[in-house]
C-alpha cells in the first residue's frame, strides 16, 4: 500500500524485469537524443545501486500542502470569474480585425485607387490631376475636422478606443503564444 | 455515483465549491508532483494552482471513463515541464542545494536529528531528480511517488507504455550513476 493509498496493478511486471532489450524502441532512441550529454556515457550503475535508488525514491519524504491552498485556488477561480469566460479576448480579436480592415482600407485605398486609375486611363497628366485632387480633398477634410471641436473630440475618442482594442488583440496574441 | 463523480459533474457545471472538494482530495498529490518536478515549494504551489485552474476551465473536455487523478496529473506535469523548459538555463544543481521545506512529513517532527536527516535526504533526492530531463523526471515521480502504472503514466504524459518503461529504465541507470559519482567525489574529498 503506498503513501497515497493507491492500488498498483498486481499483474504489472516489476521494474527489475524491465532491463531487457524490449524496453528499447524507436521512442527510446528519440528520447536518448534529448538527454543531457553527461548522462549518456556512464555505465557504473550496479543492480544494487539501482535498488538503493529505487528504495530511496519510494521512501522519500512527502510534503504537505499549505492549510489554505484549496481556499486560495477557489478564491483565484472566483476572482477570475469562472462563470464568465474571458469574452473580452474574443471581442478584442473581432474589433482588432475590424480596426485593421478600416486602417488598411484608409491607408491603402487611396494609392490603390490612384494606381487603378492610372492603369485604366493610361494618361499621365490625368493621373497627376487626380492625385492633386485627392490630396487637396484630404487636406480640406483634415482642416475641417481640426476646425470643428466636436468632430475633433469624436475622432480623438475613436483613436483612443482603437488603441484600447488593439491592446486587447496584443494581449490575446501574447496569451496564445505563451 | 461516487462522491468524486458527483463533484466533477457539479464542477463542470461551474460549481466552484464542488471543485474545491476535488482540490482538497488531490492537493497533496498535485503539490508533491509539482514540488518534485520544480524543486521549489513556492513555485510548486503556484504551478499546482495554475494547473488546477486550467483543469477547472477544461473540465468539459474531461473523459469520465478515465481516471480523474491521471487527468489532473497530466495537466500538472505538462505545466511543470513547460515551466522547466522556460527556465532551462537556470536548472537546479547539486552545487545549489534547495532550501528545506518546513512541511516535510515525519513520524516524529520534534526530533531535530531526524528532521535534519529528512531534509538532507529530500535535498539529495531533489538533486538526483534535477539530473533528469523534465519528461524523465515526470515519469520517475509518477512511478515512485505516486505508484502509477505504466499505462497511467503513459496516458498522463501522452506517450506509449514502452516509451515509459524505457524512460524509467534509463532514468534509474542515470540516477544510480549520479549517486555513484557523488559517493566517489565524497570519498575523494575526505
Amino acid at each position: 500500500m503506498s503513501r497515497w493509498d493507491y492500488q498498483p496493478n498486481p499483474q504489472e511486471e516489476p521494474d527489475d524485469k524491465l532491463q531487457t532489450t524490449e524496453a528499447y524502441d524507436t521512442q527510446a532512441a528519440v528520447d536518448r537524443l534529448s538527454l543531457p550529454d553527461t548522462n549518456t556515457e556512464s555505465s557504473e550503475a550496479t543492480p544494487e545501486r539501482i535498488q538503493q535508488i529505487e528504495s530511496m525514491l519510494r521512501n522519500a519524504p512527502i510534503i504537505s500542502a499549505s492549510v489554505d491552498f484549496a481556499e486560495r485556488v477557489m478564491a483565484a477561480l472566483r476572482g477570475q470569474g469562472p462563470d464568465n469566460p474571458d469574452y473580452r479576448d474574443g471581442i478584442g480579436v473581432v474589433a482588432g480585425l475590424l480596426l485593421s480592415l478600416v486602417m488598411i482600407i484608409s491607408v491603402l485605398g487611396v494609392p490603390t485607387y490612384l494606381f487603378a486609375f492610372a492603369l485604366l486611363s493610361g494618361n499621365r497628366s490625368q493621373f497627376t490631376d487626380e492625385f492633386d485632387t485627392v490630396v487637396s480633398d484630404f487636406a480640406d477634410t483634415l482642416a475641417d475636422v481640426m476646425a470643428n471641436p466636436p468632430i475633433f473630440a469624436l475622432m480623438t475618442v475613436s483613436i483612443l478606443g482603437s488603441v484600447t482594442l488593439a491592446l486587447f488583440v496584443i494581449r490575446f496574441v501574447r496569451d496564445v503564444m505563451t | 455515483m461516487s462522491d468524486e463523480q458527483a463533484y466533477i459533474e457539479q464542477a463542470a457545471a461551474g460549481n466552484i465549491e464542488a471543485f474545491g472538494k476535488l482540490v482538497e482530495l488531490y492537493q497533496q498529490a498535485i503539490i508533491n508532483l509539482a514540488y518534485r518536478m520544480l524543486g521549489n515549494y513556492q513555485e510548486a504551489e503556484d504551478a499546482a494552482q495554475e494547473a488546477l485552474i486550467r483543469a477547472f476551465r477544461n473540465l468539459s473536455s474531461y473523459d469520465a471513463s478515465r481516471s480523474f487523478k491521471t487527468w489532473l496529473f497530466s495537466i500538472t506535469s505538462n505545466h511543470c515541464i513547460d515551466r522547466l523548459r522556460k527556465r532551462r538555463l537556470t536548472w537546479l544543481s547539486i552545487d545549489e542545494p534547495l532550501p528545506p521545506h518546513p512541511a516535510l512529513m515525519s513520524d516524529d517532527n520534534t526530533d531535530p536529528e531526524k528532521q535534519l536527516m529528512l531534509q538532507e535526504q529530500s535535498q539529495f533526492i531533489q538533486a538526483l531528480l534535477s539530473e533528469l530531463a523534465p519528461d524523465y523526471r515526470a515519469a520517475v515521480i509518477m512511478r515512485y511517488w505516486h505508484d502509477m502504472s505504466y499505462a497511467e503514466i503513459a496516458e498522463a504524459l501522452n506517450t506509449t507504455e514502452s516509451a515509459i518503461k524505457s524512460r524509467l529504465f534509463r532514468a534509474r541507470q542515470m540516477l544510480a550513476d549520479y549517486a555513484n559519482n557523488q559517493q566517489l567525489s565524497g570519498v575523494k574529498e575526505r
